[in-house]
């Protein structure tokens, strides 16, 4: 074989292995900035209401301006993680998602009996964390992710009320 | 020194031919969603641990934190009901039966993938704020220019733009069927 086309063929070869690699790190690496955004706010495991979503909204990709949104970046190194979900009137949910984009968990406002329903996060490792009777226990598959409340604002008139509502969602690390 | 500038040549050709072919793939993967449903697609591996790598840099790049088909099923349009790219030349007529679903929305976004840049402040219709003219039916007008009713701005989208469909808690036909559940058609009414 000749020289060129060996080069031709080690090329190609590189090619087609970073083609992979390069769409295997997109979700890792945009996900990663969407944690540090998100931790940015307000810090890691503490709870931040995003503002309503509007035109010049640019921190995630197709925002929904139908819906108010509420996160949490979350790192389990530190501990096990409490998450509250608040009952609603209209569609709501709170997601879970790894550091992958995978969304993991998910749970809406129609599993929520009482005031509330909270749910206990946990590192796939944790063995120690004591999940309450009436908390849900879920065990991520990565240390780092998000958590996202959605709760539907039906008209307009009614984001006020809305945003008193949401604020009632909760992240705290469990301490102990 | 010169099998040193051989070896430099290739990995830039390499790295080039390789970012190439990620925006082509992945690019279309995000309009082409695998399951084709008149103008929408969806996916029903959003979101999900079983999407393959394509599908999850897909997501990452044109729908970051969706939801996974259980609790969302998202249709998205970058053409209207004749196969004719969406552009903001044009106005369209949205129309058709309630989906299937516990609530719906249906929202405009640039090439971009964000919001349309401008301040008429009419993103979007939504099974709670659209105007009907009878029961589980509904339309929408998307047109740079203000409508009367149900209006969805695409003034300053450009072309393409997209519309997405969003489904909250879908009922069984969507599950079963998301290729043929009911969905609005897009028709192009007038062009500049």
């Amino acid at each position: 074989m000749s020289g060129f086309l060996k080069w031709i063929v080690w090329t190609v070869f590189a090619a087609v292995g970073l083609h992979f690699v390069l769409v295997w790190l997109v979700p890792y690496v945009l996900m990663g900035a969407v944690i540090i955004g998100a931790s940015q706010q307000n810090g890691v495991n503490e709870i931040y209401q995003a503002p309503k979503v509007d035109q010049t909204s640019r921190t995630v990709v197709r925002p929904a301006p139908d819906l108010a949104y509420t996160t949490c970046a979350f790192d389990l190194r530190k501990g096990a993680l409490a998450v509250t979900m608040p009952k609603s009137e209209t569609y709501s949910s709170v997601s879970f998602f790894a550091d992958d984009t995978v969304n993991f968990f998910a749970l809406n406002d129609r599993a929520v009996e009482g005031d509330s329903q909270e749910i206990i996060l946990m590192r796939e490792s944790d063995r120690s964390t004591i999940v309450p009777p009436t908390a849900i226990g879920v065990r991520a598959p990565t240390t780092k992710g998000l958590v996202l409340f959605r709760r539907v604002i039906p008209f307009d008139d009614a984001w006020p009320a809305i945003d008193a509502e949401r604020r009632k969602a909760d992240c705290r690390l469990i301490q102990g | 020194m010169r099998k040193f500038a051989a070896i430099l040549a290739g990995l830039v050709v390499a790295a080039v031919l390789a970012i190439a072919s990620v925006v082509v793939t992945v690019g279309i993967g995000i309009r082409d969603r695998g399951i084709d449903n008149g103008p929408w697609s969806t996916s029903l591996t959003v979101g999900s641990a079983d999407a393959d790598m394509y599908t999850k840099a897909a997501v990452a790049i044109g729908g970051l934190l969706a939801l996974s088909k259980e609790e969302t099923i998202y249709y998205t349009a970058f053409q209207d009901s004749d196969g004719d790219t969406l552009t903001e030349d044009c106005t369209y007529r949205v129309e058709g039966p309630d989906p299937d679903t516990r609530w719906w929305s249906m929202t405009i976004y640039a090439l971009d993938n964000y919001l349309v840049r401008n301040d008429d402040n009419r993103p979007s219709v939504a099974q709670t704020t659209v105007t009907r003219t009878r029961p589980g039916h509904f339309h929408a007008v998307v047109s740079p220019k203000a409508q009367p009713v149900n209006w969805i701005s695409s003034r300053n989208a450009g072309s393409p733009f997209s519309l997405t469909l969003r489904l909250y808690n879908p009922g069984a036909s969507v599950y079963s069927a998301p290729d043929s559940t009911p969905l609005p058609s897009i028709k192009k009414e007038t062009c500049k």
